[in-house]
């Protein structure tokens, strides 16, 4: 069922991204165990065939478990630093990136399209992260947990990126030098003096994460759903 | 800015009910939004709960905006999710951004608003239940039969695309269960249930949920009758055989266990070793010879009723539990022998059993603390003990491959053992003096008893000696050897002595080995090399050693009574014996088919075919 896409490695990658990579696949079809027929032949430089399917479901389930530990250290923020007024709604920094909001819009995107917009918001989650992690102990008695779980979150979406641009680059999409992100200008509110106002800062990040999470989830999982393009996804 | 231009009509709108609150009727209630939801990720609804209505008729509406956006917009539609809803249609709803939503509810008197609720559609998809579950019995050939339960996603849910993906949770149980059994079945369309009772309805409801969201409804109740006569024997059938066979390999493992010694002498037997239990040769090395031989001097030929006061034991060359070998020996031996290996000259002299392989655990130095039940192979086995307990006993005890010495060993701890013969019986043939045990020597069919067994032969060798207790002290032991009827068959016997000679109580005791037994079934020994016995430690070996002892007869229990030759005391040196290959009275060891250890040294193994030899006993 379905057809597998054989792609041949890019010359460029490195010896140790392939083997991880190849780690990844062999994991994910172990964990994934779908029924298709799965070749992957990797020799040295001469040249790699990994199935997209597997790369895609490698992403979908990263993703799946960014959104999982973004939702928990949502509730967890919520539990410890409760707040009266929605405030926090405040607009994402990731809003200003053109994405789909519905489903007919979502299935219309190409697969490049999709990458890229993946890479695009994941590259704009790198400094929040970052900062997000240094100015923890701001906050009030932060717990260690949620600055445990921000690492954790931090730490897959760099992997999820690096696994992204690896089926970019096996797509041909020629996105090696994008880094094209969202500005994000929100650290004056982390470090605010006002105590009330840098909850709220930590808390808005911490709800655009989420939502940004759930996103990338969505479209990674109509990606490969695409890819399998059988009457099971 | 719209906002607020809403909030100030209100507010006037509000005051003017207050004017009205006079006449009786009342603003309208605080109406509470209860529930948003969406089903597919695509539209969602609104419900709101109206407040009291104040006596007049309601209107209620619905606004909502966007976060970021100033634009208020009202509900686009009343109608299709019911009364008091408000749906959003596609074209309406957005994901990932954050709808405020508040509902106003209108009458002559005033507004009120209810509070405001925020909704992000990602967050409040509840699909709906899973349509059409099918159930089914199947029944593989090779395999048990299963329920199988098959659904397909709900209407709206658009898995196929991959926009919503949905995962399953089934419930089962028969109608007059309790409870329900829950299993989750992920992501797939279908679920395997194996463990049912035949003859029963059962009752199947299953339900979905996204990836981050809310379960659905159950689904409809299905039912289904399970046959009474659906084969489910599968399972216990290899349940049976799974404990059948566990209660096989239990029996095998202790069988082996506390059987592993039998067994293993079925397979190997090892190399005979006998040793007489009882016999403490540490005896002769300490030169207490006046001892051991006036317990010989007590059973003069023929012997005389005094000597039945030195009667202690029998020697016992057995390890059998029934150490009542004697009272049931029979005069014919069933037919078991003690195959005997030759023994050979070059490696065995001098090591005993200690060195050679032997099952027995008590090789050196342990009394023979497990008399075992004495079958063939067995008997090589305590052959060999005996000679490892004698050889081990004897510590510098070296014996030369040429000369063979009749060895016997007393285990002290081992007094009990034998029960003595009717002194009756023996007083007029051989008073007997107690030894540790008796030797008991199977006969197999196969093989010869390293014992005298020949009817004729009258003469038996009494070896007695005290038992020594405790292994300190050097008591004379006395050994009794019993001969029975030798087992021809492979003409392997120990001959017993052909001629009588008186026992001379005053001999000291010594060792002797087999040397060989001849086809009569006469067993030839030969004395002990005393010059491999550290020779200070032996000052009367030399004059022990000229002594010798031959079978004076045989006794009713089959008993060797072995006297000292006394042509032997003519002999010089220990050496010089090796040189008398005269036949000498065998002694012969009595046992019962199923023990007997003798030591025959350390090269006194017989074979077969060695057996056809005749022993020539020495005692010296």
């Amino acid at each position: 069922m379905g057809s597998i896409f054989l792609v041949k490695c890019d010359h460029t990658m490195d010896g140790k991204r392939k083997a991880s990579l190849l780690l990844i696949l062999l994991m994910s079809s172990l964990f994934l165990g779908k029924s298709m027929a799965l070749k992957v032949i990797c020799g040295d430089t001469a040249g790699c065939f990994l199935p997209l399917p597997y790369l895609f479901d490698r992403a979908a389930l990263m993703s799946g478990h960014i959104h999982f530990l973004s939702s928990e250290l949502f509730k967890e923020f919520g539990m410890k630093y409760p707040q009266n007024s929605k405030s926090f709604y405040m607009q994402c920094h990731t809003f200003s990136i053109a994405s789909p909001t519905v489903k007919t819009e979502a299935l219309k995107l190409s697969y490049k399209e999709f990458i890229n917009l993946l890479i695009h918001l994941l590259h704009s989650w790198n400094e929040p992260l970052k900062q997000l992690i240094k100015e923890a102990h701001r906050l009030a008695k932060a717990p260690q947990s949620i600055v445990t779980k921000v690492e954790n979150i931090r730490r897959r979406t760099l992997q999820l990126l690096e696994g992204l641009k690896i089926i970019g680059s096996q797509v041909n999409l020629e996105i090696t030098n994008n880094r094209k992100h969202a500005v994000w200008s929100g650290l004056p509110f982390l470090r605010s003096s006002d105590e009330k106002l840098r909850q709220t800062a930590f808390h808005n990040l911490v709800y655009c994460l989420l939502k940004d999470a759930h996103r990338i989830h969505t479209y990674l999982n109509v990606m490969k759903c695409r890819i399998t393009s059988g009457d099971h996804c | 800015m719209q906002e607020n231009v809403t909030r100030a009509v209100v507010f006037t709108l509000l005051l003017c009910l207050n004017i009205r609150l006079l006449n009786g009727e009342s603003p309208p209630g605080k109406p509470v939004i209860f529930k948003c939801s969406s089903p597919e990720k695509e539209t969602f609804t609104c419900w709101w709960k109206p407040g009291a209505n104040g006596g007049l008729p309601t209107n209620y509406t619905l606004t909502y905006y966007k976060e970021g956006e100033d634009t208020i917009y009202e509900c686009p539609d009343y109608n299709t999710s019911g009364p008091n809803s408000c749906y959003f249609s596609k074209k309406f709803t957005s994901l990932w951004s954050v709808y405020i939503i508040r509902v106003y509810a209108t009458n002559k008197m005033g507004i009120s608003a209810s509070d405001e609720r925020l909704v992000d559609v990602a967050y409040i998809v509840e699909p709906n239940p899973p349509k059409n579950v099918t159930l089914e019995i199947q029944q593989p050939e090779d395999g048990k039969p299963y329920l199988w339960i098959k659904w397909v996603p709900p209407t709206l849910a658009d898995t196929a695309s991959g926009w919503l993906l949905l995962q399953y949770e089934v419930r089962l149980k028969h109608e007059k269960a309790v409870e329900w059994e829950i299993y989750f079945a992920g992501q797939q369309t279908n679920f395997k249930v194996l463990s049912f009772y035949p003859g029963y309805k059962y009752l199947v409801h299953v339900r979905c949920k996204p990836d981050h969201g809310l379960w659905s409804k159950w689904s409809e109740e299905h039912s289904i009758e399970i046959p009474s006569d659906l084969n489910m024997n599968d399972e216990t059938t290899w349940i049976f055989v799974a404990i059948l066979s566990a209660v096989i390999c239990l029996v095998m493992v202790w069988a082996v266990a506390f059987k592993g010694y039998r067994m293993m002498t079925c397979i190997l037997p090892p190399v005979p070793g006998p040793k007489i239990k009882g016999f403490d040769t540490r005896l002769l090395e300490t030169g207490k010879t006046e001892e051991f031989l006036t317990a010989f001097g007590c059973q003069g030929f023929p012997p005389t009723s005094d000597c039945e006061d030195l009667l202690v034991e029998f020697l016992e060359v057995n390890d059998s539990e029934d150490q009542q070998l004697m009272p049931s020996f029979s005069k014919k031996y069933p037919g078991q022998g003690v195959k005997f290996r030759h023994p050979d000259r070059d490696n065995d002299s001098g090591h005993g059993s200690c060195d050679s392989p032997s099952l027995l655990s008590e090789k050196c130095g342990g009394p023979w603390a497990n008399p075992r039940t004495f079958h063939i192979p067995k008997v090589i086995e305590k052959l060999e003990n005996l000679e490892a307990n004698i050889t081990c006993t004897w510590d510098p005890l070296n014996i030369s491959t040429e000369g063979k010495i009749f060895n016997f060993h007393t285990n002290g701890s081992r007094s009990s053992t034998w029960p003595l013969p009717q002194p009756s019986q023996h007083k007029p043939r051989s008073p007997y003096h107690s030894t540790a045990e008796v030797c008991k020597l199977p006969m197999g069919p196969k093989a010869a008893l390293a014992t005298v067994l020949d009817k004729s032969v009258k003469d038996a060798l009494k070896f007695s000696k005290s038992i020594e207790i405790g292994g300190e002290e050097k008591a004379v032991k006395k050994m009794e050897v019993e001969s029975f009827p030798a087992k021809t068959e492979q003409d392997t016997a120990w001959l017993l002595p052909q001629e009588k000679t008186p026992f001379i109580p005053e001999k000291t005791l010594d060792y002797v080995e087999i040397h060989k037994v001849n086809k009569d079934g006469a067993l030839s020994l030969t004395p002990k090399q005393k010059n491999s016995i550290d020779q200070t430690e032996k000052p009367q070996a030399s004059e022990i050693s000229k002594e010798y002892v031959k079978v004076v007869r045989v006794t009713d229990n089959n008993i060797l009574v072995l006297v000292p030759d006394p042509r032997a005391q003519n002999k010089e040196a220990p050496r010089s014996l090796q040189q008398n290959q005269a036949e000498k009275d065998t002694s012969c060891f009595t046992a019962t088919p199923s023990n007997c250890r003798l030591h025959l040294g350390g090269s006194d193994y017989l074979d077969p075919a060695s057996l056809t030899h005749s022993f020539h006993g020495q005692f010296e």
